[in-house]
């Protein structure tokens, strides 16, 4: 009996190799060939192939031979149609795609909204591409993540980001990725801080990759406290660098702990007040020795500039020291140490710098007023400590100075507010009538555009329209690209902000599921 | 006023743009600031996009048919400047208000041409009856010394062995398909034109091959003895062969009037033409129908037919077993948003019932329409599957399953796409009685 294997074998090899038997069909493909006896072996392999490629056709491939998907239901409302009709915008929006994408995915997570499937489809496709993994992971609900977890390569998202939850699962400790686990144990840090430090106590932590220690490690930043400190100083003798840099920076937050009492000793040892005739006292700083104490500390050693690692040391004790213990340990304060004159090996010093890391560290905003108005370089690194109204107008001063164009570059991480926006967008106008100004313009219009607050969007766009009529004739591409690419910025993200008014964002107490 | 239900989506206006390049230029021009004299009355939808240039470029169209028009030099149809009109009327920004003299001057010309390639064709005379009778016989022997030439090629190919001389097996194929073409059977030639994709590197190559050299011998046996045959099998052979019929000639047949449901569409493109397969459904009938436009040379589509909409119209169908293809006479003007719709939905055992009775009528059909019902099937390495409350399942295949699957969840839902041997190719789901178009 010849089935359709052995016709198509037969066919590769060819009837006058190996003639066909009529004979040998089944009964109901020998009913198609027509009158086989005489006829062309080859003609009738042709009939018996189109009588078996009927009959095979005419049965439809079966599924899997598996039960029936059982998805949950989704757990989270779709974005509105305005959204979607945005996001499409967005999608079309050019260079301008990836970072709006990322910050509408984040306020689209953050309210506890997830995606259409029309959407949600080809941002899984791009799954690898750098930081979608992130952004999909926080838009996901019950129903994506099930389906997300049938996809191999998709499947990736669940292990690089973590999703809402993840927290309200205590199996995913047992069994989850990374992620996951760290996500629960974040939750539960925020709600019992002890139950949290026990997850991390037992034996199983150090088996524990250096990643995955260095992750779930952090978690603790959550809830920190004076009884997290024993396993800190435990993980200062860790074998991987980076969770005992981590452990180190997470002590040097417990104003009590024995590290920054070492840390206060040290600056008692080499950080004195000098009185002066006539003049306001000296502070005289010295060289920290490097000791075996200090590098079990994680103090630097080398820095890009080659500094002394005395010095890198020295900078490291001013910077961990609580700013209120100054007083008793030299008697002045911090901001008189800071702002004063300064002797290192007997040549004057900027502690500037050291004392706005302590400022930023121990939450010091009269200390960051000092440092900001003193020095508008370091309003970078005080920005997050000082006081807003303040923080608005050292900004706009600074802007208004010589060093604010490059300023506007390194304050353009935090949402720049409107205030600080506007003034910015002065700072624009004066460079992008200068030639020779055209790149750092179309630089701070590219900030400006994704950084500035959308409330401020129609003064900006206002301001940005103006500029273009004042620009000369053939102004150069970057700033008028700058200027058109700005304003569809702003339009869209105020679009985006309009549109998600009426969805609150969503805390940890308010949703449960995270 | 135009319905705010016949407003595009904004996934419509994408399908609309003839490539991606202008989807994007279109996104990136749907904003406000370039745009004046914006509005919409009726089907008539327009503005003016102020480009690089003094003067704005006026953009009209007619969302109802589609058609478009725009003042800006660009090759590409629609070009982006309409496109991006499109997006911002889909999007809701676009109000009502008094036609643009330049809009409402277009909108008469155009009727004008509408009214005049409308109007009834002359009748033939009878010279010219006698001559289109001569053409068809002439026509006809073409296909006759075609078709014997590939029967005896088909004959040689087997005799000597597909294997034999393998590598270059899918280059005297292709050859083959040229001939057919000269031959006038280009329907034909496209089978052969397939089977000539098929290489010793396809997986499974001896069967595949088998069984499209087996169809395809069919169709020439069929042809060849196609004066024994009745005649709606004839007329499935010669459209499988690649011979078409007079649009008006089909038109005047009797109709099928129906509320008809668009529930699907693929495009594709065959040889130098692209292809758009609009699958419809009828409300009343349960009478599945196919609406084909071509397109040549990039140009865009005139289909007026989307999926998610229902129109009330007489679809005229094209002779043949499992008639299947038709066009579409009288109609609405407007095609409105699909109301509520619970279809009856085969099961599994049913719907594969159904092609096979329609693979019995015609054995050369690619595919199917059916409406049924099941759960979705996953497994990681062959793939999705749909299983009905009886346990009989069928593979789904193409690129739709994950949209099925993020619609549909694991409750049991109905489902409308192709049926055909390799499984079911789902394009639409029925959710609480809502066409969802994946």
């Amino acid at each position: 009996m010849i089935d359709f294997a052995g016709l198509a074998t037969a066919a590769a090899v060819g009837t006058s190799t190996r003639p066909l038997a009529a004979a040998d069909l089944p009964e109901p493909i020998l009913g198609v060939v027509q009158d086989a006896d005489g006829r062309d072996p080859a003609e009738v392999l042709l009939d018996a192939a189109a009588g078996y490629a009927t009959a095979r056709r005419a049965r439809p491939a079966p599924g899997p031979d598996l039960p029936a998907l059982e998805l949950p239901a989704p757990s989270r409302p779709q974005v509105p149609d305005a959204v979607v009709a945005l996001l499409h915008r967005i999608a079309g929006a050019g260079a301008l795609r990836e970072p709006l994408q990322r910050e509408a995915f984040a306020a689209l997570a953050a309210r506890g909204l997830t995606l259409p499937y029309h959407l949600m489809l080809p941002l899984l496709a791009e799954v690898n591409r750098p930081g979608v993994a992130r952004d999909v992971a926080g838009l996901l609900d019950a129903r994506w993540r099930a389906i997300v977890a049938l996809d191999p390569v998709w499947r990736t998202v669940l292990d690089r980001g973590a999703g809402p939850d993840d927290a309200a699962d205590p199996q995913v400790w047992e069994d989850g990725s990374a992620e996951q686990r760290a996500a629960y144990l974040a939750a539960v840090r925020r709600s019992d801080p002890a139950a949290g430090r026990a997850l991390l106590d037992g034996p199983g932590f150090a088996k524990e990759n250096a990643e995955t220690r260095e992750l779930l490690l952090r978690q603790l930043t959550h809830g920190l406290g004076a009884d997290d400190e024993p396993l800190l100083e435990a993980r200062l003798d860790d074998r991987a660098k980076g969770v005992r840099e981590l452990a180190a920076a997470l002590l040097a937050w417990l104003p009590g702990s024995a590290y920054v009492a070492r840390a206060e000793s040290l600056a008692g040892a080499h950080v004195r007040l000098q009185k002066r005739l006539l003049r306001g006292p000296l502070t005289v700083v010295a060289p920290v020795p490097v000791t075996a104490a200090t590098r079990r500390d994680l103090y630097r050693e080398k820095d890009l500039d080659n500094q002394p690692a005395e010095r890198l040391h020295l900078f490291d004790v001013l910077g961990i020291v609580p700013t209120d213990r100054w007083p008793s340990l030299v008697g002045a304060t911090a901001a008189d140490l800071a702002t004063g004159p300064a002797e290192y090996l007997d040549a004057p010093i900027d502690l500037r710098p050291a004392f706005a890391v302590a400022a930023m560290r121990w939450r010091d905003a009269d200390l960051a007023a000092a440092l900001g108005e003193a020095d508008p370089s370091l309003l970078p690194v005080l920005l997050p400590v000082l006081e807003p109204g303040l923080r608005d107008r050292l900004v706009v001063d600074a802007l208004a100075g010589e060093t604010g164009a490059q300023l506007v570059t390194l304050i353009v991480p935090q949402p720049m507010s409107p205030t600080v926006a506007v003034a910015a967008l002065d700072v624009i106008g004066r460079l992008a009538l200068q030639r020779d100004q055209a790149y750092r313009a179309s630089e701070l219009l590219t900030a400006v555009g994704r950084h500035a607050d959308p409330l401020a969007a129609p003064a900006l766009l206002d301001g940005l329209a103006d500029l273009s009529g004042r620009l000369p004739e053939k102004p150069p591409v970057v700033v008028k690209d700058g200027i058109r690419a700005a304003s569809t910025a702003l339009q869209l993200r105020q679009a985006l902000a309009e549109a998600l008014l009426a969805y609150p964002l969503l805390t940890p107490e308010a949703d449960p599921k995270g | 006023m135009a319905d705010p239900g016949d407003r595009w989506t904004v996934r419509r206006v994408d399908d609309a743009a003839p490539d991606d390049q202008v989807r994007k230029a279109g996104r990136r021009l749907a904003i406000p600031t370039p745009w004046s004299d914006v509005g919409v009355t009726g089907s008539l939808l327009f503005g003016r996009c102020l480009g690089s240039g003094k003067t704005p470029y006026q953009v009209s169209i007619d969302v109802a048919e589609p058609r478009y028009k725009c003042t800006c030099p660009s090759r590409k149809f629609p070009c982006k400047h309409s496109v991006a009109l499109l997006y911002l009327w889909a999007e809701g920004r676009v109000d009502e208000t008094g036609v643009a003299d330049f809009a409402a001057e277009w909108a008469g010309r155009s009727a004008e041409r509408t009214a005049r390639r409308e109007a009834p064709p002359a009748e033939r005379t009878p010279e010219q009856e006698q001559a289109a009778l001569l053409r068809a016989a002439e026509r006809d022997a073409r296909v006759d010394a075609g078709l014997a030439d590939l029967s005896l090629f088909l004959r040689d190919l087997v005799g000597r062995g597909l294997a034999a001389d393998s590598q270059h097996r899918p280059r005297r194929l292709q050859e083959q398909a040229v001939r057919l073409v000269d031959a006038q059977a280009p329907g034909l030639a496209r089978r052969l034109h397939d089977l000539a994709g098929i290489t010793d590197a396809t997986p499974d190559w001896p069967a595949r091959l088998t069984e499209g050299l087996g169809r395809v011998h069919l169709l020439v046996r069929a042809w060849q003895n196609r004066a024994t045959l009745p005649d709606d099998l004839v007329a499935t052979v010669r459209a499988h062969l690649g011979f078409t019929l007079r649009s008006e000639d089909v038109l005047a047949t009797p109709g099928v009037h129906d509320t008809w449901v668009v529930v699907g569409l693929r495009d594709a493109d065959e040889d130098r033409v692209s292809v758009r397969r609009v699958w419809l459904w009828g409300r009343t009938t349960g009478r599945p129908a196919l609406v084909m436009f071509f397109a040549a040379g990039g140009a865009a589509f005139t289909s007026n037919l989307y999926p998610g909409t229902e129109l009330d119209a007489t679809l005229h169908f094209y002779p043949g077993r499992s008639p299947l293809r038709a066009a579409v006479g009288e109609r609405d003007e407007h095609a409105r948003a699909v109301a509520p719709w619970t279809p009856p939905a085969l099961t599994v055992a049913e719907a594969s019932g159904a092609w096979r009775s329609a693979l019995a009528g015609d054995p050369w059909l690619g595919e199917w329409p059916v409406v049924v019902a099941g759960c979705l099937q996953k497994d990681v390495a062959t793939g999705f599957g749909l299983v009905d409350d009886a346990g009989d399942s069928v593979a789904v295949v193409g690129d739709k399953a994950w949209p099925a699957l993020a619609v549909a969840g694991g409750a049991s839902c109905v489902f409308s796409g192709e049926l055909s041997a390799d499984g079911l190719q789902v394009g639409a789901a029925v959710v609480d009685g809502e066409l969802v178009v994946l």
